[in-house]
């Protein structure tokens, strides 16, 4: 994979995971707020997870390029980075399964208080540990950029 | 109801397993960098995909569970799963 590619690809990765969270914010907030299940809430949760599970995919697919080619320099120059950066795969794979769990649960048992009770509880741990990815994910990304 | 007990189960179950795999290795001593740079060797690649395969498992099983017995579980599960996420992100800040 070229450098050109792999830049494109991360950035793609990076800013659809935003879209993502900023996706799942409403069912996160509309479950709580607002009885019953509008299919608005379930579009919401849907969406938000297949925006997660997307850049995930994209990140898997440039992860061997990162090991290769990226990470051993940040590990010299940039340790503490490089370890946040394997926080952040942590918090983005919990957060993807999350996401799709919750997105699941709600398609399946949305019309019962118990079952939106647990799909809300997913969505929002998912997104807590998606945010925390973000966080981090910038923190790296701020650690990695070649500068001036 | 089953489909909702499933699909909350096997996501916790996913980030169970990928936290306890994540420790282990760490626990065990995973191989050194130096070594799994120099190899196809992805530890991340097969951490997720056995948490899916053990996620997928719980799913399954979800699916025998009596009807009259979905509903108290899914009443008790939002606690449960916001204590196994929970320690399973910190323990994941705590081993990178």
């Amino acid at each position: 994979m070229s450098g050109t590619l792999f830049a494109l690809l991360e950035r793609v990765h990076g800013h659809l995971a935003l879209l993502g969270l900023a996706v799942l914010l409403h069912p996160v907030i509309t479950l709580r707020t607002r009885r019953g299940l509008s299919w608005r809430m379930q579009l919401s949760a849907d969406l938000g997870a297949l925006l997660l599970l997307v850049p995930f995919a994209l990140g898997a697919w440039i992860y061997p390029t990162y090991r290769r080619d990226v990470k051993p320099s940040l590990w010299v120059e940039h340790h503490d980075a490089a370890l946040l950066f394997e926080t952040k795969e942590h918090l983005a794979a919990m957060a993807v399964a999350l996401a799709v769990g919750g997105a699941l649960a709600l398609r399946s048992g949305g019309k019962q208080p118990a079952a939106r009770q647990v799909a809300w509880t997913l969505l929002l741990l998912g997104w807590l540990c998606g945010a925390g990815a973000g966080v981090i994910g910038l923190q790296v990304a701020a650690a990695a950029h070649p500068g001036f | 109801m089953r489909g909702a007990l499933a699909s909350a189960v096997a996501a916790g179950v996913f980030v169970l397993s990928y936290a306890v795999q994540r420790l282990w290795s760490a626990a065990s001593g995973e191989v050194p960098y130096e070594q799994v740079i120099a190899t196809e060797h992805i530890p991340f690649f097969w951490r997720c995909s056995l948490a899916a395969a053990h996620a997928l498992l719980a799913a399954v099983l979800c699916r025998l569970v009596r009807e009259s017995a979905v509903e108290p579980v899914l009443r008790k599960l939002p606690a449960v799963l916001a204590v196994v996420v929970g320690a399973s992100a910190l323990a994941m800040v705590w081993v990178p």
